[in-house]
């Protein structure tokens, strides 16, 4: 469903990234930024009070909005 | 929450944790393939940009009431979740995840600490004064694209919001 809201906000001028940890799923419904990341379900952003981990996530979501929609990156950004 | 839907929360979670593939796979037939992509892009730089958080891993305020669990649809709605709030305002109701992690710290689901700082230091213009909280998990997604998606879009647009961070369960 998060999928979806991506796809309005961004069909009414609103740009979006999204953490995935699915990225067929968030693929199929054509969400258009994504970022890959390598935790488990319920912990999309990191371990709790793991606050370096979730700096660097929201660092690099906020990055991804100043790229063109259909970018998929993965969570570390080795570059 | 009915005893029913612990039990269906437990069943849930035990399959997903162990067959992450067959829980993907079964998550992809129930949806329908989009093969556009709609293309916005920001209207200023980022720096200048007013950003807002939307979760749909069950996160609302401890005073709202509690997504409907019980409800075998799933819950569509939304909740609205101030930009000013404190920490321990927050809960999480959610089946499809063990939510002891999320209620320890929120920002596991729910980074608004980090996105405060990014607009503390400049990297973004500022933190919107709303953010929305949903549940996820809901296979049909009919209700929510008719009626609460089109007001949460409608409800961005009344803020001013620039740019939207999505974080699933």
């Amino acid at each position: 469903m998060l999928g979806l809201y991506a796809r309005a906000l961004e069909a009414s001028q609103i740009p979006t990234a999204m953490v995935t940890l699915f990225p067929e799923v968030t693929e199929k419904v054509g969400a258009p930024r994504t970022l890959h990341v390598p935790f488990k379900m319920g912990r999309p952003c990191g371990e709790p009070f793991d606050f370096e981990t979730r700096t660097k996530v929201v660092d690099q979501l906020l990055e991804l909005l100043t790229l063109p929609s259909g970018t998929k990156q993965l969570y570390p950004d080795t570059l | 929450m009915k005893m029913k839907t612990k039990l269906k929360s437990k069943l849930s979670r035990t399959f997903s944790s162990n067959f992450t593939n067959a829980y993907q796979k079964f998550t992809m037939s129930h949806m329908t393939e989009n093969n556009s992509m709609p293309k916005a892009f920001l209207q200023k730089p980022l720096n200048q940009c007013k950003v807002a958080l939307v979760s749909t891993a069950g996160v609302h305020l401890k005073s709202d009431e509690p997504f409907n669990v019980d409800n075998p649809a799933g819950d569509p709605s939304f909740r609205i979740i101030p930009g000013d709030i404190s920490e321990q305002e927050l809960t999480v109701t959610h089946i499809y995840f063990d939510t002891k992690y999320a209620k320890t710290d929120p920002s596991i689901v729910f980074p608004l600490q980090q996105l405060r700082k990014s607009a503390s230091n400049g990297k973004i213009g500022s933190v919107s004064g709303i953010h929305i909280g949903l549940n996820g998990g809901i296979l049909d997604t009919t209700i929510a694209e008719k009626d609460f998606i089109p007001k949460v879009v409608e409800l961005f647009h009344n803020e001013g919001i620039d740019a939207a961070l999505l974080v699933p369960g």
